[in-house]
């Protein structure tokens, strides 16, 4: 029996306030929230991007851990639909990249050589501050209804909820510490795949899901987990040596 | 947007902390302009966290120091707060913020300060230590002072990084020698890979990367996508 996308609504909703009620990984969650978008709005890829206070964009989550998605990111810091999103609050519906290829050269030029046609940014908003960006990528020219647009933008002010949720937000510097809280994560986590990477002789999308299974498989925080294998930290001697799963 | 005066502060910073530049340590003048264009009384680095030593990295004025002194001796307050979490710590009032540190408000009070901002010295998980700032005034640091106070942590993470190394550089250092780069995931990615290549910490393993693109005078970014992709190993051609 298929299940439908309202059911599988409901139930992204409860697992995301299962979730935030409780202690979470911010980087991971956003992971897990980019998948969620995948399935529900029926495109082929997703991300989200932070945007600090200098104005540099990064990649805090895609639902394919692949270099691919993220040189996308990083093109964009030229411009592209995520950027012109994160720069004006409103969003980017719809942009079918082979008519807006003289508006963003180098991100359709980039986006279309991975296999994606269109592309669709909602703003990662809290009132009249942007911090980031919420990026579907399809492969076909299929349009993006008013439903599936306001699903996403539900999805995307979750994340934001998600960075500021660990503490109330009353001033625009608590926003900089969680930001910069989160940004720190991913750095981490990026630090670690790479320790991992080298340590077993794997490539760096292998050495996240590596990484994250581990965390889920333990129970434990991604970015804790994280820290410890850039540190070299005893708790992660299994996981660094492969003496527990067979990927060694 | 970093401010224009903010900007004027890092240009002096990276002319002063050059890698070739003894010391790496901050000039009086660099420190000075960064508070003024902080809007703060005073300004200070340590580096380093706990009794292991505790290193006062640039131009303190005398209640910097004591304001560092205070929360080592007494073991708690916004300092030692940030080194833990990672987290910049601002607090804007310390007279409402007695419940938090009961022993360094009154103490902190004393000396005049009535707010405190402090910015980890950190790239990931390598952590450095924290930037302080103190402020008679009571009242929140301005957003656009917030981002300035980030890009001159991020500044001074990179010039005590290098000071803290013995990996030399060659040559003249190419503008945006200072940029940190800290956007692109691959430059993380390899300092953890090049950590392993070389058995030494991340704080090294970066130094060592970004020395090895100044003094081929390639970007840091393209470095690192060559040992991210397996076509530049360290243990092999940087000894």
């Amino acid at each position: 029996m298929p299940v439908t996308r309202e059911r599988q609504l409901v139930e992204t909703f409860v697992e995301v306030a299962d979730t935030l009620v409780d202690d979470f990984d911010v980087i991971d969650f956003l992971h897990v929230l980019a998948e969620r978008c995948v399935q529900l709005l029926d495109v082929e890829a997703a991300g989200l991007m932070l945007i600090d206070q200098r104005g540099n964009l990064h990649a805090a989550a895609a639902s394919a851990e692949n270099a691919r998605l993220l040189e996308l990111f990083e093109l964009q810091s030229d411009a592209g639909p995520c950027i012109d999103c994160c720069r004006t609050g409103t969003p980017v519906v719809n942009a079918d990249l082979t008519a807006n290829a003289a508006r963003w050269p180098r991100f359709a030029e980039a986006a279309q050589a991975s296999g994606f046609v269109a592309v669709h940014a909602l703003p990662l908003r809290l009132r009249e501050t942007v911090i980031g960006a919420l990026n579907l990528f399809a492969a076909d020219s299929r349009i993006l209804t008013d439903d599936d647009v306001r699903v996403g933008q539900a999805l995307a002010d979750v994340a934001t909820m998600s960075i500021l949720s660990q503490r109330s937000l009353h001033q625009a510097e608590l926003l900089a510490a969680q930001l910069q809280a989160a940004l720190t994560s991913r750095i981490m986590i990026e630090q670690a795949k790479g320790v991992l990477s080298e340590r077993r002789r794997i490539s760096v999308d292998e050495a996240f899901t590596l990484l994250r299974d581990h965390a889920r498989n333990h129970n434990l925080r991604l970015s804790d987990l994280a820290r410890d294998v850039a540190d070299g930290s005893s708790t992660a001697t299994d996981l660094l040596r492969g003496t527990e799963d067979r990927l060694s | 947007m970093v401010s224009d005066r903010m900007a004027i502060v890092l240009a002096l910073l990276e002319r002063t902390s050059t890698p070739n530049s003894t010391g790496g340590g901050l000039s009086m003048t660099a420190c000075a302009a960064a508070a003024t264009a902080l809007g703060v009384d005073g300004l200070c680095a340590v580096v380093g966290t706990g009794a292991a030593g505790t290193v006062l990295a640039f131009g303190a004025q005398a209640v910097s120091a004591e304001l560092e002194d205070l929360q080592f001796t007494l073991g708690q307050g916004p300092t030692l707060d940030a080194a833990a979490t990672g987290v910049p710590v601002l607090a804007a009032e310390l007279a409402s913020a007695a419940a938090r540190w009961p022993a360094f408000i009154p103490a902190a009070l004393q000396l005049g300060v009535n707010a405190v901002f402090v910015f980890p010295l950190r790239i990931g998980a390598i952590s450095l230590g924290t930037l302080t700032a103190h402020r008679a005034a009571a009242g929140p640091l301005p957003a656009a002072q917030v981002t300035d106070a980030l890009a001159l942590a991020d500044a001074v993470t990179l010039t005590v990084l290098h000071s803290q190394s013995d990996t030399g550089l060659d040559g003249q250092p190419g503008p945006g020698w200072a940029a940190p780069a800290t956007y692109r995931a691959e430059v993380h990615q390899a300092t953890g890979m090049v950590s392993v290549q070389l058995g030494v910490s991340l704080a090294e393993a970066l130094v060592r990367l970004r020395a090895f693109a100044f003094g081929r005078d390639l970007l840091l970014a393209d470095v690192a996508a060559d040992v991210v992709a397996r076509r530049l190993r360290f243990d092999e051609e940087d000894r």
